[in-house]
């Protein structure tokens, strides 16, 4: 392949002129500033606001958000979906568990292996899935959950069947305050991954191909080769929040994976808006916090009915009315706090130079 | 020397024979044109050159290397680009996004040193948008870089169309009707630029065309298509004398060619 | 193709010769699977007139059945959440009476969910119709749970009150025996209404009504040109559906003997999902074909399981089989048995 840089479009007609962006002025990046400041203030004393006793419910919602920014990057970017995730968050603890408690190896080591196990079953499913056009991912990824949850996680050499199988939490972050911070931190890189995804190659290949294969074919781009990748790299990171979701009880069973969790996190992903890191975190922070807020409020106010086992009620009827009226999700609702914060105006169209 | 050749290229869909046995070549450097009416196979033939059709018999090769296997973007990586008969761009993306995008096959860093954010590859970032905006500036867009598609009309998005296809940086250029919703002016200005960049960036061009009077001026060959078979072919002056093309396909417009 | 096609028969020779000289009972095999695979062609045929007429992906299915099911329970128990119901109090023709009325149940329901939820969602990508579908499933089974409890029910089975057929012993007979499988008349019902299910839908799509149906989907263009309206054809697959989702609630109900919130989601979605997949998820016949071959599957490796004695260390069989069976099918032949190309 010849180095494209060396020879470019020959002919510069003239000098181009200059494009103007447009800028927040010093006073809107320090508004703006503050406020990203005070989230990340809220996000780091969040273990101790919600003191000690619950703030597992913390780590396992991470969990969750590692989750649905996996999702994000198959719905997202591919337009995609896989009703297999609870199977690969399973796959990605029960791996865990088994390298921490059955081959006794050191916690990192597990995280390692999760990781790659969620790969490679991402690559063995994507490869027979992918080929195929329509939804057919969709559907092999469920039959998938229902085969793990009924079969693998029940065979017992390997998950301790119906017992479950331990997965000790290393020995630097052992505590559950020092556990939810290590599980922040992880958002955190998954997050970052995503934004370099997005920003560089691979990532703009595969968002080309969601809104159109022949374009994206046409650009050279290997369509399947690129759907594969997105799907490959979810099923990593869906592994990595397997092998933290296993350490947050340090104690995993079978029931813990059963094959509508897929659909929930799925919901939650759209919930918050595809294609949009802050909605789909937002949207899986909701979902996950749906049923300690019902038990918060069934203990406030005992005499009415609602409770924590209304949480599915909940969680489908707002979906079904996030869908019906903002089919972008709380992205789409919440599109121009989320534009100032990313140091872009408030109002939806820039002034830039020129116009039809 | 011929850069693109299509022998006996037959499809059926279902009932419809879509192509008959067409056979074309084109030559280094040549603007070949190809028209007919409505339906009579012209976008099926493109979609069977740039591999999004497979056809039943024929074969379509490039610079003498047969790719009936290959899959679109391997021969987009031949050098073969195109434009569709529907804007075909990434609709959420800006201008300058989609023309970064159409890069895609000559991005040099590899997709590890992207996602760690390696420096080479965020120097190479800078340089697609550069080289971007030089190809939006050669087809006079370059003022619309940073715009959405959803603000501009559908003659200049079929415009921004033939630049991504440009930024793919092809040796052999594939336009699918791409004066729709141009006026005259901007009509004759692309056909200026299509001449010009010929030479310049040493393209080759296979362009289909409603616009007859656009076809006749610009190209040096033109195929007839009717009905999946080729009716005529031969040099703009040879096209304007047939009777046959005028009483065909060209009909009533045949007057004003004469 | 031809060594693809040399290997495959060599494998299914080897199987065959392996299954012949094993102990495994095949005319039961055969018989269980078939009435296993009746009452999952019920909720595939479903999710295959959805898909291929509105391009739809429906979760919600199986609680087409589970709810109209518990409805029925509702009359069955006179109105009383706390009721129990007698099976052998209830004759075959008021059993088909509740069928029917589990059908109209369906329909409405079907209808419903086409009007609030689907048809409003008409330009919104496959994967958002799939999670609104989802969240609608949620909410039956939702509502399930806080009408009638998350708890097990007894379901009555067709026939059950049926009169004796007296044996030469005298004693009563309600089931018969079939190569050596032990076929209740419930299954035979079954198996009769999916006969008569897929006469009334080949009958259907004979007709302008039905081929504009099949055709919306692909073109919906040319469709709503030759005076179709693409509305009426959403309601419409929606409506089979229901009244699809209401047989096999009742119908799937009997066969297990009971009900419980989500029950048709969590024991036949996920298989008819998979029949579907095997037959060609845009064709109807492959709905049933596959179902029928997935019930056979099933019963075949259930009986292997146990012959061969392995249910030990791999658990749920019959869900292993159906998985594998799915795999390859989607290497082999993606677009299923009867599919055609997309």
């Amino acid at each position: 392949m010849t180095d494209v840089l060396a020879e470019p479009i020959p002919i510069v007609i003239h000098e181009l002129p200059p494009r103007e962006r447009w800028r927040p002025s010093r006073a809107g990046v320090a508004a703006r500033l503050i406020v990203l400041l005070g989230i990340g203030a809220f996000i780091l004393a969040s273990p101790h606001l919600i003191g000690v006793i619950r703030v597992n419910v913390l780590s396992t919602a991470a969990t969750s958000v590692i989750v649905a920014l996996s999702l994000n990057i198959l719905i997202g970017y591919t337009g995609q979906v896989s009703l297999g995730h609870s199977a690969f968050l399973g796959m990605g603890a029960f791996t865990a568990g088994f390298v921490i408690t059955t081959l006794e190896l050191p916690w990192e080591a597990a995280v390692v292996a999760s990781v790659l196990v969620g790969a490679g079953q991402a690559l063995v499913i994507g490869v027979v899935a992918l080929r195929v056009r329509g939804l057919y991912l969709a559907l092999v990824t469920l039959v998938y959950a229902v085969f793990a949850e009924r079969v693998l996680f029940n065979i017992e050499a390997i998950t301790g069947g119906g017992g479950g199988i331990e997965a000790t939490r290393p020995g630097w972050a052992f505590g559950d305050t020092a556990y939810a911070y290590l599980c922040i931190a992880a958002v955190a890189v998954v997050w970052l991954f995503d934004w370099r995804l997005t920003s560089s190659k691979a990532g703009r290949a595969i968002e080309a191909l969601r809104d159109s294969e022949r374009v994206a074919a046409s650009w050279g781009i290997n369509v399947t080769g690129f759907k594969l990748l997105a799907f490959v790299l979810s099923g990593a990171i869906a592994g990595l929040a397997g092998a933290l979701f296993a350490s947050v009880e340090q104690l995993i069973s079978p029931l813990d994976f059963a094959f509508l969790g897929s659909v929930t996190f799925v919901m939650m992903a759209i919930f918050g808006g595809v294609g949009s890191r802050p909605g789909v975190v937002l949207g899986a922070l909701i979902f996950s916090f749906l049923a300690f807020g019902l038990e918060r409020f069934a203990e406030a106010f005992p005499d009415q009915p609602i409770n924590a086992s209304a949480t599915p009620l909940v969680a489908a009827l707002l979906v079904l009315i996030v869908l019906l009226y903002f089919p972008g999700g709380l992205a789409q609702l919440l599109r121009r706090p989320f534009r100032w914060l990313s140091f872009r105006p408030w109002r939806e169209t820039e002034p830039a130079g020129g116009g039809e | 020397m011929t850069v693109l050749s299509v022998g006996d290229v037959s499809l059926r869909f279902g009932g419809l024979q879509a192509l008959a046995d067409v056979s074309l070549d084109v030559n280094e450097n040549e603007i070949v044109g190809l028209i007919g009416p409505n339906g009579a196979g012209k976008t099926t033939l493109f979609n069977c050159i740039t591999g999004f059709y497979t056809p039943d018999s024929g074969s379509v090769t490039i610079r003498g290397q047969r790719v009936n296997d290959l899959r679109p973007d391997q021969r987009t990586a031949l050098g073969l680009g195109r434009t569709f008969q529907h804007v075909g761009l990434v609709r959420s993306f800006t201008v300058l996004e989609n023309m970064v995008v159409a890069q895609h096959r000559n991005v040099g860093y590899h997709i590890g040193a992207g996602l760690l954010g390696s420096p080479a590859a965020l120097e190479e970032e800078s340089d697609l948008e550069e080289r971007a905006l030089h190809v939006l500036d050669h087809l006079g867009l370059v003022h619309l870089a940073d715009h959405p598609l959803s603000e501009l009309n559908y003659g200049t998005l079929k415009q921004v169309e033939v630049a991504a296809a440009l930024a793919t940086d092809p040796s052999i250029l594939m336009l699918d009707e791409p004066l729709a919703g141009l006026g005259p002016k901007e009509s004759a200005d692309f056909g200026d630029r299509l001449l010009a960049m010929r030479h310049e960036l040493n393209l080759t061009i296979v362009v289909i065309e409603h616009h007859v009077p656009f076809v006749l001026r610009v190209c040096d060959y033109v195929y007839v298509l009717n009905f999946g078979r080729i009716l005529a072919h031969g040099t703009a002056d040879e096209i304007r004398g047939n009777p046959v093309v005028a009483e065909a396909y060209l009909g009533e417009g045949a007057s004003a060619l004469a | 193709m031809t060594p693809r096609r040399i290997g495959a028969a060599a494998v299914g020779l080897v199987l065959l010769v392996v299954l012949v000289v094993s102990d495994i009972p095949l005319g039961r095999v055969v018989v269980d699977g078939t009435l296993n695979g009746s009452v999952i062609a019920l909720v595939a045929l479903g999710i295959a007139v959805v898909y291929k007429s509105t391009g739809v992906l429906n979760f919600a299915q199986g609680e087409l059945g589970t709810l109209p099911a518990f409805l029925v329970l509702l009359v069955m128990m006179g109105f009383d959440l706390n009721g129990t119901v007698d099976p052998e109090a209830i004759s075959g023709w008021d059993m088909l009476g509740y069928l029917l009325l589990a059908v109209a149940i369906g329909i409405v329901l079907g209808v419903a969910i086409n009007g609030l939820v689907i048809r409003r969602l008409v330009d919104a990508s496959p994967v958002i119709s799939l999670v609104a579908t989802a969240a609608v499933f949620f909410l039956m089974v939702g509502f399930e749970a806080v009408v009638f409890l998350p708890q097990v029910r007894t379901f009555p089975r067709f026939l059950e009150g049926a009169p004796c057929l007296e044996s030469e012993a005298g004693e009563c007979i309600r089931q018969f025996q079939l190569f050596g499988s032990l076929v209740l008349w419930h299954a035979i019902v079954v198996v009769a209404v999916l006969a008569v299910v897929v006469v009334l839908l080949t009958l259907l799509f004979r007709t302008q009504v039905g081929v504009a149906l099949l055709a919306a989907s692909q073109e919906p263009f040319a469709a709503s040109l030759s005076g179709v309206s693409p509305r009426a054809m959403s309601m419409l697959a929606w409506g089979i559906a229901g009244g699809l989702g209401g047989l096999a609630g009742v119908l799937g109900a009997g066969v297990f003997q009971q009900l419980f919130p989500g029950m048709v989601t969590r024991d036949l979605l996920v298989l008819a999902f998979t029949a579907a997949v095997l037959g060609g998820i845009n064709s109807m016949p492959g709905a049933v074909v596959g179902s029928i071959l997935l019930g056979v599957t099933s019963s075949l490796t259930n009986e292997a399981a146990l012959t061969f004695d392995v249910t030990g260390w791999i658990p749920n069989p019959p869900m292993a089989a159906a998985f594998a069976v799915l795999l390859i099918v989607m290497v082999v032949r993606p677009r299923g048995l009867l599919g055609r190309e997309a």
